[in-house]
């Protein structure tokens, strides 16, 4: 019985570790997605410009002038980069959700072990 | 429209208990969309200050100017030239616009802003409709206790 007991409040704590890793991935895949919107904006703007248009980056304090063609392929490759980012933290997801499955299941055994 | 109605039918067949949760969480979910409309609203009035002040300029003939320094400190200065404005497209990137383009640049915002606003509300209004719903299950699953128990 006392080992029931034990497995079962292990399992529980596992349970709320892996929810609170879940969360935080969910959270982390909501910040990227602003990110990439964000990026998106400035990539759109960028198509309607062209080499004539003045161009700055906000570095700290100051205004840094910038190459048309240099800023347009740098906000592509940040959007390439968040999109990748997005599906290694999507698939952190799915491993999260799938661990959480399992823990439930080993839970709700445990559970009824320790009620008959 | 199909996963609304299976939770309707889900409702009434769950413990008082666990609809009090299911309530609980769409309050939240209420109060989260809520800030995020106000966050929304916000934002578009600060582009609208943008367009004003633009437009403030334009109409003015006079030249001068105070400039901020610090939020409490300002210095008198002179507009050069009044055609010309960076205008903060995201992530730290500024261009430079004529009056006209930059004016664009924020309606566009703006207009974007009204769409999202606009879906918004319209899922703020279907969660009110749960919540509704929620609430006369619950008040229904209160009567037949007490019922039950006036019965007993």
């Amino acid at each position: 019985m006392s080992d029931l007991k034990s497995d079962f409040e292990k399992l529980s704590l596992d349970f709320n570790d892996q929810q609170n890793v879940l969360n935080d991935l969910l959270g982390a895949r909501s910040k990227l997605e602003t990110q990439l919107q964000e990026n998106k904006i400035v990539s759109d703007e960028f198509s309607l410009l062209n080499e004539e248009s003045k161009i700055f980056k906000l570095i700290g304090p100051v205004l840094m002038p910038q190459d048309y063609n240099e800023a347009k392929i740098n906000v592509e490759k940040r959007i390439e980069f968040i999109n990748s980012e997005i599906k290694r933290v999507e698939s952190k997801i799915e491993d999260e959700k799938s661990k959480i499955e399992s823990t439930r299941d080993k839970l709700l055994s445990v559970r009824s072990k320790m009620s008959s | 429209m199909a996963s609304e109605q299976t939770r309707k039918i889900d409702l009434t067949q769950l413990q008082p208990q666990q609809i009090l949760e299911i309530r609980k969480s769409t309050e939240q979910e209420i109060s989260h969309f809520t800030q995020s409309l106000q966050a929304l609203q916000s934002a578009q009035a600060k582009l609208r200050d943008c367009i004003t002040s633009i437009e403030g300029v334009e109409k003015s003939n006079k030249t001068e100017l105070l400039v901020p320094m610090t939020s409490s400190l300002y210095l008198p200065g002179k507009l050069v030239q009044k055609d010309e404005y960076l205008v903060d497209i995201g992530t730290g990137y500024y261009v430079g616009k004529s009056a006209n383009d930059a004016k664009v640049v924020y309606q566009k915002k703006i207009d974007k802003l009204d769409e999202d606003a606009k879906k918004l509300k319209d899922i703020l209004v279907q969660k009110n409709e749960i919540m509704n719903s929620i609430n006369i299950v619950l008040r229904n699953k209160v009567m037949e206790l007490e019922k039950a128990k006036t019965e007993e």
